[in-house]
Parts: C-alpha cells; sequence; structure tokens
C-alpha cells in the first residue's frame, strides 16, 4: 500500500517522463487505483479550495485523441465501429497519453480532470482518514454536479428508454435505425423544439 | 384640333392603364416579399432565436408512447459557439453531448458511446422567415392562448397541418424572452405523441457556466458503437441518380451527402434530408446485404419504412406520421444519365 501510494504521489507531484507509464499503466488497470487517485486530487483542491469554477474538460477531443492514437493498431477503417477488445488497452493508454509530457501543476488539473467524478456516497467514504476531514465539504460539492454523470461504474440500471417498434426485429435493422435517427437528428433542421434532442437522449443503445 | 384632343385623352388612358398594371406589379412584387405579419409567426421566430442564443440550464419531461421521462438540458453559448448538454434523469443515464464540433451519446450502464461529427447549425434549428412564410400554405399558425409553466408566463401557439402527411404541433412560449416551455407533436386526430415541458428552468447571464463540463465517466470498459472519422465522416460526391418522385408538397431537399459507411472499405450510405420548414424526414440509401422483404418501424413519432430495392436499402426516415416515409421510400428509383 505505502509503495503503491509513492507511485500515486509520483504521479500527482514529481513525475517525470520517464516513469509515468509504468505508474499510469498500474493506474489503468486497477480502478480502485483509479478512484484513489481522484479521491487526493479532490481532497487536496477542496482542503485548498481550487476547485475550478468551470471545469473545461475537452471531453470529445480526448475521446477522439484517444480513438485516434489508438488508430495506427488497426487495418485501415477497421476502427470504425465496436472496438475490439484487444484495442481497450491501447486505447485507455492512449487516453492517459497526453498528460505525460505537461508542466506538473497543468498535469495534475487533468489528471484530476479525466479521473473525477461526481463522487457517490460509497466513495465518499474511505480508509484513508483524509476523506473525514472534508467529507461534508465534498459531498457539498458532489451534490452540485449533474446527476447523471453520478452513476457508478458498476452500475447496471433497467433502462426505461425509447424503443423501436419493429416489424423486423434483427439486430442488424435495429443498429441501422439507431445510426439513422441519429444521423438525421443531426443533419435535419425539424422545428420541433426539444424534442428531436429528448428522443436522442431517450432512446435505448439497444 | 379634335384629332389632337382624341390624341391626347388616348395617351391619357394609355398612361392610366400603364399606372394600374405598374399599381397592380408593384402590389404582386410587394405580396410575394416574405414579410411575417402574424403574431404566431413572430413568436415561432421569437422562439427558435432564442433557443439558439440564450444561455440556460433545466429540468424538463420527456412523454412519449404512454411513457415519462425526466431530462436536464444545459445549453450554453459564447464566442466560440453553442455548447449543450442532455442528460436522461431516469433509468439509464442516457446522455447527449454536442458542440460545434462533435454529437457524443453515451450510455453508461450499458457501455456504450458515440462520437459522431457534428454539424454547426443543429441545436435549436433556425426557423428562416423564407421558410416560415412557406408555412402558411401547409399549416395554419394561431394564437390560442396563454398558459404558465415552470412558473413563467408563455403564450400558446397552435401549428395546424392543412393534410395528413405531417404531425401537428403546439408551442408554449416564453413571454419574457421567447424560450420554448413546452411542445406538443399532434397526430392527425390531435393526440399528443410526444410531449416535453420544462418543470424548473435557470437562465444566465454569460456561459461562464460549471455544469455543462462536468466529466461522464467513461473507462475503457466502454464500447464505442459507431465512430465517424477519417472517410467515414468525409462527405463524397452524392449520386444524383437516385431520384424520388413521392415528397409530398412543401418539402424541399435541404442537403444531400454521401459517405463511407463506418467499418468498411468501399461501402457508401448516402443520405437526403428534406424538411417542410417544420417537419423533416431523411433517406437513406445503402447497399443491401441481408434484409430481403420492407418493414416498417416506430419510436414515438419518429417512423421508418426499409425498402429493398435493386439490391439496394432504401429508408425514409422521420418526425413524420409513417403513411409519408411510406409514400417517400417506395417513389425512390435510381435513374442513370
Amino acid at each position: 500500500m505505502k509503495q503503491q501510494d509513492e507511485k500515486l504521489s509520483l504521479l500527482l507531484d514529481d513525475y517525470s517522463d520517464d516513469n509515468v507509464d509504468a505508474v499510469l499503466d498500474e493506474v489503468i488497470a486497477d480502478v480502485n487505483l483509479q478512484y484513489r487517485v481522484r479521491r487526493y486530487r479532490m481532497i487536496g483542491e477542496v482542503i485548498r479550495n481550487e476547485l475550478p469554477a468551470a471545469i473545461d474538460t475537452g471531453f470529445h477531443q480526448q475521446v477522439m485523441a484517444k480513438i485516434e492514437q489508438a488508430q495506427p493498431a488497426a487495418p485501415a477503417g477497421s476502427r470504425a465501429a465496436n472496438v475490439t477488445p484487444s484495442a481497450v488497452p491501447l486505447m485507455a493508454r492512449a487516453w492517459f497519453r497526453p498528460f505525460a509530457g505537461l508542466a506538473v501543476a497543468a498535469s495534475v488539473a487533468l489528471v484530476t480532470v479525466a479521473l473525477w467524478q461526481p463522487l457517490q456516497p460509497q466513495t465518499a467514504v474511505t480508509d484513508d482518514g483524509l476523506v473525514s476531514a472534508d467529507e461534508q465539504k465534498i459531498q457539498q460539492l458532489a451534490g452540485q454536479q449533474i446527476a447523471g454523470g453520478a452513476v457508478p461504474a458498476s452500475t447496471r440500471v433497467q433502462s426505461e428508454g425509447m424503443r423501436w417498434k419493429l416489424e423486423n426485429e434483427s439486430p442488424m435493422v435495429q443498429q441501422k435505425l439507431n445510426a439513422y435517427l441519429v444521423n438525421h437528428t443531426e443533419y435535419s433542421n425539424s422545428m420541433q423544439g426539444l424534442i428531436p434532442q429528448a428522443r436522442v437522449a431517450g432512446f435505448d443503445a439497444q | 384640333m379634335r384629332s389632337s384632343n382624341l390624341t391626347l385623352r388616348s395617351i391619357s388612358a394609355q398612361r392610366k392603364v400603364v399606372a394600374r398594371m405598374l399599381g397592380a406589379m408593384l402590389l404582386s412584387t410587394l405580396a410575394s416579399v416574405p414579410v411575417i405579419a402574424d403574431p404566431a409567426m413572430d413568436w415561432v421566430q421569437k422562439m427558435s432565436d432564442a433557443m439558439r442564443n440564450l444561455n440556460y440550464q433545466g429540468n424538463f419531461v420527456y412523454m412519449h408512447n404512454n411513457g415519462l421521462e425526466g431530462m436536464q438540458i444545459s445549453h450554453f453559448k459564447d464566442g466560440q459557439g453553442e455548447k449543450e448538454r442532455l442528460i436522461s434523469l431516469n433509468g439509464e443515464a442516457r446522455e447527449v453531448i454536442r458542440d460545434n464540433q462533435n454529437l457524443t451519446c453515451i450510455w453508461p450502464s450499458s457501455r456504450k458511446v458515440i462520437v459522431d461529427v457534428s454539424r454547426t447549425n443543429s441545436f435549436s434549428p433556425i426557423f428562416i422567415p423564407e421558410a416560415i412564410a412557406r408555412l402558411e400554405k401547409f399549416y395554419q399558425l394561431k394564437l390560442v392562448g396563454k398558459d404558465r409553466i415552470a412558473n413563467m408566463n408563455t403564450v400558446i401557439v397552435h401549428i395546424d397541418p392543412r393534410d395528413q402527411y405531417r404531425y401537428g404541433l403546439k408551442f408554449w412560449i416564453n413571454e419574457d424572452n421567447g424560450l420554448m416551455m413546452k411542445s406538443s407533436l399532434l397526430d392527425e386526430n390531435g393526440e399528443i405523441i410526444e410531449e416535453v415541458m420544462f418543470t424548473s428552468l435557470e437562465f444566465f447571464e454569460d456561459a461562464d457556466k460549471p455544469l455543462i463540463d462536468t466529466m461522464p465517466p467513461i473507462d475503457d470498459n466502454f464500447t464505442l458503437v459507431r465512430y465517424h472519422s477519417g472517410d467515414s465522416s468525409k462527405a463524397f460526391d452524392a449520386d444524383h441518380a437516385w431520384q424520388l418522385s413521392g415528397m409530398p408538397g412543401g418539402f424541399w431537399r435541404e442537403s444531400m451527402l454521401r459517405r463511407k459507411i463506418p467499418d468498411s472499405s468501399d461501402q457508401f450510405v448516402q443520405q437526403m434530408v428534406y424538411t417542410d420548414g417544420l417537419a423533416s424526414l431523411s433517406v437513406f440509401i445503402e447497399k443491401n446485404s441481408s434484409l430481403t422483404e420492407d418493414s416498417v418501424s416506430s419510436m414515438g413519432a419518429v417512423n421508418a419504412f426499409m425498402r429493398v430495392y435493386n439490391g439496394h436499402l432504401i429508408t425514409a426516415i422521420g418526425e413524420v406520421p409513417a403513411l409519408t416515409v411510406k409514400q417517400v421510400a417506395e417513389s425512390v428509383t435510381y435513374q442513370p444519365q
């Protein structure tokens, strides 16, 4: 545990390009470690009252960058859909890769952003002792976030979203219709208020 | 002299005729300019502007197929453009994030994510005056009263279709700033098919708000359902040999694009988008690999008709009645020059 803490400290406070990859590999492989990194950064920022008013995640760019960086590993054209399990570790690595070359302060902030999720009650109560001191404040901060982001990784909720009523129930038809609906909503200019957007957010991934 | 008087009278008469003709022509010209004088149309135009330009965050309910979902929307606009985040508050926290570059849909429990290119003007669509003026031919717009939604005063605009090829709409528009507070999509019997209504809403002066930027919990166990990048996000020249003859009156082609199908090297899908200013539908055409017969699908107000034709799969899909998508899909033909 102590060794692990030292590595995290290395990652968060004082790492260099030479050893960050090894630490990142461990963090990528261990969900608990990811939560711990996130907690540490949250706690640190709460204690220092540095939690940013606006967190600019650049989320899409990160997803795109992650995928683009993984691209050379796959045959041309095969990245487009259903990322294969073998590609996942590479993607995960790429997800963290941009952090490596940045200045310490900036990279710490980025790691925080990448790993930060609104805290669940079960994640706020930890064994590292530091949490209890500011638990109330963390809870308060966590409560300010959009509820939708607060689904823990392990949660599996029975979806109640919209579903297609299909004459032909083949998965291929369903998949095509989902893709078509997203593209249609995106490229059409129908003036029906929020309904088209709500429809996309409402339907099941199926 | 008499002859001279007759000539003068004749010239005077001709001048009067010419003046009348000019007057008539002027009136005719003025009539063809899209002037929005109808108060109902004014409100719709105001709503269109407000939905794109205001910074707001609120919760709303979305009713469909006898189901009810809570959702949250955050919409901000700054110098860099618009950003919008939509989250389902019930069941799975489905999420749609859109900025000027990308459209991302996330299903956290199913662990799926879609990242796609976003169109700059795809937030809340813009109502152009010409389109509003054209609407009158196919819809009747009228102010039908006032109401209070989410503790805010609204005016109600009812848009009634003049034929069976499109749905009706009702908008509750914020009296102070024009934001749409509630909207209902109505079928041919006036029954509600889908409805959204704000239950709480907050406006912000500037776009400097943090909530839209919170991080969705994406990890490496997520499956990328579909992703357009490189060639698959690039638009290729559309194949103009695809023609359709069954489009109902009032619809015009808004765009036509052709992209590579993700996960394929030489397969293309062509999309043709049509709108009448209110409703819209798309026709997708791609090589058919497995379907053997036509099929009908629907989800809420969205209807789709898939047709197998000449080795291709033709799909008409949109927020229009089933009759419309069927008629359109069945009218598609391939006519090489």
